[in-house]
């Protein structure tokens, strides 16, 4: 048999060569190129704004046909533009463009479909709403006729969160982030370090082992099936600890897509508390952003639901991302001196430091850096001039682009929950799991709504 | 140059697998809600001696040449 590394099995250390190997750096160098070249259309005294064209408010057939048709040249030019912007950084990562791009045909063409039902003024009435939308329709595809193996070459969720959320950074301004950055360390602290120490507690007393628990509570407590797969890397687990810890965060993650923003409604919590109670008790990025996308797009059109449909993703981002993902490095890091110094020890060498930055999820520094581009620019404008000059040319269309990423990653989860494939995870860690799941549902709840519900009331105001 | 010892790390290793590909291929779901080309992963890979999924840097007895 020829070697591993000549069957593409192995690879060599990418170090910093991550910078063109790794999605999180294309989400990157993608995001704000997008908003680079926005900027100087604007200073131009132009826009981007044609091509990031999404379909407008319909009531009826003759209306969406008038209004679709007129613009379908644009929707060419900008699935073009995708896949240019896509195909590129795919390839450098080493897929193969010959099933990137008709796969990513297929998603192009039915997110365009799901944001036309999105449009449609009824939509809310019937709980229409597209990432939930985008959710369900692919699962329905996955877990029924499903499509051909080589197609999931192009359904790239975390890819395309990772993009959206760097455009998210454009349309959260900085001040905001250093606001809300310490309230949504110190409620994520809390529930990510009680969620972990509940699973890993009841997972090593029903005598699973314990790198398996610190895989499991990694992905209940940090930031899902990253989490766990960062973790069981760190520690050591064994090769079955991540397909279960993946099986068990999926599953929770879908239940909690719709079980939390339910919740929210039936309780009428304002989109900001609701966001950053499904930043607290969601999985996973891209899940948790399909939860809170919906939610907030119930705001204005369902009565009784407070605040805007950007508090929900604001609150949201800012305790998801800014509160759980960015200490991936440390977890590791602390966990993999506990399991080479504390537990029994087959493999090992002494872990090093400098793994913080190694595992650290990089497209938050390009959320980061296009939050204080964007803030450096709003600044030169009264919030009166920024709403009627700065939001129509620039962020508007910006905040256009990261709503096709979004849709393109909810589609995809869909596409790839194929639930016959999973691994089976046996009643040990699912009950530990699911321990962690109850708790840190409710303690999310109750910093959400109870101890911190001002902060996230107030949200939009800062 | 890498020294004997660095040489030696599992990323040199024949029994090591950590393609972000093969990763996916084995851990099923796995793109679902992560990927293989993430950066949290860094370049841990799967242990074909061991059966362990463990970080690149790690080194054991049963080092053997992958190339």
């Amino acid at each position: 048999m020829e070697p591993a590394e000549e069957r593409g099995e192995r690879v060599q250390s990418v170090g910093w060569k991550e910078m063109y190997l790794k999605e999180d750096w294309w989400a990157i160098w993608l995001g704000l190129g997008i908003i680079i070249v926005a900027y100087l259309f604007y200073i131009n005294g132009s826009t981007i704004k044609w091509i990031t064209i999404t379909p407008s408010r319909w009531s009826n057939f003759g209306q969406l046909w008038t209004s679709f048709s007129g613009h379908i040249g644009q929707y060419i030019a900008q699935f073009i533009l995708w896949c240019i912007i896509f195909g590129i950084s795919m390839r450098a990562m080493g897929h193969k463009l010959s099933e990137f791009f008709p796969s990513f045909l297929f998603i192009y063409v039915v997110a365009v479909i799901i944001f036309i039902i999105g449009a449609w003024d009824k939509a809310h009435y019937y709980n229409l709403e597209p990432p939930l939308v985008a959710l369900v329709v692919g699962m329905l595809i996955a877990n029924t006729t499903g499509l051909p193996k080589w197609m999931d070459t192009g359904f790239r969720v975390e890819y395309y969160i990772k993009t959206g959320i760097v455009l998210l950074g454009a349309t959260l301004p900085f001040t905001l982030i250093v606001w809300g950055g310490p309230v949504a360390i110190a409620q994520a602290a809390i529930v990510s370090v009680t969620t972990f120490l509940v699973i890993f507690f009841i997972a090593t007393k029903m005598g699973l082992d314990k790198r398996l628990a610190a895989t499991l509570g990694a992905g209940g407590a940090v930031c899902g099936v990253s989490g766990s797969i960062a973790i069981a890397g760190a520690v050591g687990a064994k090769k079955d600890a991540a397909p279960i810890a993946i099986t068990l965060v999926i599953v929770w993650a879908i239940v909690m897509i719709f079980f939390l923003p339910g919740v929210s409604r039936v309780l009428g919590l304002s989109t900001g508390v609701a966001g950053a109670w499904i930043g607290t008790s969601e999985f996973a990025d891209a899940a948790g952003f399909a939860a809170a996308k919906a939610y907030g797009n119930l705001a204005g059109n369902v009565a009784g639901i407070a605040g805007s449909p950007d508090d929900a993703v604001n609150a949201f981002t800012l305790m998801k991302v800014v509160g759980r993902d960015i200490w991936i490095g440390i977890w590791a890091l602390v966990l993999a001196v506990i399991a080479t110094t504390r537990w029994d020890v087959k493999t090992g060498v002494k872990p090093n430091a400098g793994d913080i930055w190694w595992r650290f999820p990089k497209f938050v520094l390009g959320f980061f850096v296009a939050s204080i581009i964007m803030t450096l620019i709003s600044s030169q404008y009264s919030l009166a001039e920024y709403k009627s000059v700065v939001v129509p040319v620039l962020t508007g269309p910006i905040k256009a682009m990261r709503t096709w990423a979004f849709i393109f990653s909810f589609f995809s989860i869909g596409l790839t929950t194929r639930f016959r494939e999973l691994a089976s995870v046996g009643a040990k860690p699912f009950w530990a799991f699911s321990a962690g799941v109850v708790v840190n549902v409710a303690l999310g709840f109750i910093l959400s709504t109870v101890v911190f519900v001002t902060y996230w009331q107030t949200l939009s105001s800062h | 140059m890498k020294t004997k010892t660095e040489f030696k790390r599992c990323i040199n290793c024949a029994h090591f697998r950590n393609s972000p590909a093969y990763l996916e291929r084995v851990f099923k779901g796995m793109i679902t809600l992560s990927s293989g080309d993430a950066s949290v992963r860094k370049d841990d890979g799967i242990c074909g001696v061991h059966d362990i999924y463990l970080s690149a840097d790690n080194q054991c007895d049963q080092f053997m040449a992958g190339d």
